[in-house]
């Protein structure tokens, strides 16, 4: 045997002994599948592997032959015209598969436990990973997971239950849930018994949530929306009391522009709480933001100067309130939202809008009328905002009456409110 | 340089905090508490479009557009972070790279 042919043979060896030794065979600690609700809608399943000083390379998976070849099951061939899309993926400490893609459809049969129709994942080739130290040089070391021990890790331990897939729907309505609130309060009377007591609402919700789930993982629905508005107290005839409900909401949102926005189209129906004003309604109103118009903060303060939240829009209507003749008119409305944090601890809550209304039975004068209301409050660590103290003063669009309420709530979340003026 | 950095993701957090709030000296230790849903909403949307839109970075320092960065978040997720500097080490931690 010639050396030179004898040295092949042990370098060959030596590679393979060397290759061998630094695959490392392992098996992840958990499976579990991880909603998205924000962007692109995907579940991830997700393999925590137990990681020491290394973390996993994701350079390795750029080679697309190095990873793994994963697979959508239909389960009895029940295929849809909707097929998933599952792209693998890499954290520091997890291996992983995104799916997205998801219609009403292939969401209700995606790990759901009706093993005849279930869509499943199927991982057809073992997982390789290559280590890395932390500090970003790469390791010499691979993990291999096996292609079966992952498959029955999923098909043991994960499943996306009913529960689950309800939590998850929810999640993605609750972008419209951005307004929602229940407030209460306490007007004291002379005595006891003429205490007026007061609920404000805010609510919406969609119709059909399961039209948030489009097909093109890029495209999201833009499902029908209930939404309502009250103000109600105890003394049916105050003022500021209103009832807005509106039965068909449309929202459209781009966050990707310079300026993010909602647009909102709406129609329903508004009155006072007595029904004596009353009128329907079609609304098409902007949500923005706009650049902050005051800095009551210090220089030594850590928090937030969040800028004003506007609403601008235009609202036709129908008026048909008792004693008068019924008429068509519209309103330009700009309404805001605006927290200023005031010092290290306080804040100063200011909502309000303003209306023009162009007919000449609601507004004669041709005047633009407003309300506004102003909390002052601090925010208490770990508990959050309290208010102490809230005035509320102006106009409804709907009755045009004056009114203004000053609460009085130190550092407790039921107010206590006090008519001021009426 | 693979996954990102706490320096990466750090201005990545700040540039979204600033399409709905002007920042103090020290944002890392700004809390959420006071953001109305609207302005979660934002912030979270631009958060993940601007993660979203960076290059993979190689080790090497070069890039990719074989892959991208990407986190997973529920409208509630600033509730789980207590200030600014827990949703950058969130995100250092949970980041994850997908390959297209």
């Amino acid at each position: 045997m010639k050396p030179i042919k004898i040295a092949g043979i042990f370098l060959a060896l030596f590679c393979s002994v060397s290759a061998y030794a630094q695959v490392a065979t392992v098996i992840p600690k958990k499976v579990s599948l991880i909603k998205n609700a924000i962007g692109t809608l995907s579940l991830f399943v997700d393999f925590e592997m137990e990681m020491g000083d290394e973390e996993l390379d994701p350079d390795f998976w750029i080679t697309a032959a190095e990873r793994p070849s994963v697979s959508i099951q239909y389960a009895d061939q029940k295929e849809t015209d909707c097929q998933l899309t599952v792209n693998p993926a890499l954290s520091p400490g997890s291996i992983g598969f995104t799916v997205t893609g998801f219609n009403q459809e292939t969401l209700r049969r995606f790990l759901n436990g009706d093993k005849d129709n279930q869509i499943k994942l199927v991982i057809d080739t073992d997982i390789k990973v290559r280590l890395m130290a932390r500090d970003g040089f790469p390791s010499p070391r691979y993990w291999l997971i096996k292609a079966e021990v992952a498959n029955k890790m999923m098909n043991d331990g994960l499943t996306f239950s009913d529960a689950d897939r309800a939590d998850f729907l929810t999640y993605l309505n609750n972008f419209y849930y951005y307004e929602n609130m229940v407030d209460f309060g306490i007007m004291p009377g002379k005595d006891s018994t003429s205490s007026e007591y007061i609920l404000s609402m805010r609510f919406q919700n969609a119709y059909n949530r399961k039209d948030f789930l489009k097909c093109d993982p890029k495209k999201k629905g833009f499902p029908i929306y209930w939404s309502l508005d009250t103000r109600l107290s105890t003394n049916f005839s105050d003022s500021l009391n209103y009832i807005k409900f509106y039965p068909l909401n449309f929202l459209f949102e781009d966050f990707s522009k310079k300026i993010p926005y909602q647009f909102n189209v709406k129609l329903g129906h508004e009155s006072s709480q007595d029904f004596a004003n009353k009128r329907g309604i079609l609304d098409a109103s902007l949500n923005f933001i706009i650049p902050n118009l005051i800095n009551l903060t210090t220089a030594q303060s850590n928090r937030l100067r969040l800028k004003p939240v506007i609403t601008a829009g235009v609202k036709g209507y129908y008026d048909y309130s008792n004693g008068i003749e019924s008429f068509a008119s519209g309103q330009a409305h700009i309404d805001g939202h605006y927290y200023i944090p005031v010092f290290n601890n306080y804040a100063i809550i200011i909502d309000g809008g303003v209306f023009y209304d162009v007919s000449n039975e609601r507004n004669p004068d041709k005047k633009v009328l407003g309300n506004y209301s102003i909390t002052l409050g601090a925010e208490i660590p770990k508990t959050g905002f309290k208010a102490m103290f809230k005035y509320v003063d102006g106009k409804t669009d709907i009755n045009f009456r004056q009114g203004s309420i000053i609460s009085i709530g130190l550092l407790m979340d039921f107010f206590q409110e006090q008519r001021k003026t009426n | 340089m693979a996954f990102l950095k706490r320096n990466q993701i750090k201005p990545v957090v700040f540039q979204s905090l600033k399409t709905i709030a002007d920042l103090p000296a020290d944002p890392e230790a700004s809390s959420f508490d006071s953001m109305n849903n609207f302005q979660k909403h934002v912030f979270l949307s631009t958060l993940k479009g601007k993660l979203n839109a960076l290059p993979y970075f190689m080790n090497d320092g070069s890039t990719s557009f074989l892959a991208y960065y990407d986190i997973f978040l529920l409208p509630d997720s600033t509730d789980d972070w207590p200030t600014v500097k827990d949703c950058i080490d969130w995100i250092n931690d949970n980041q994850r790279v997908i390959y297209l």
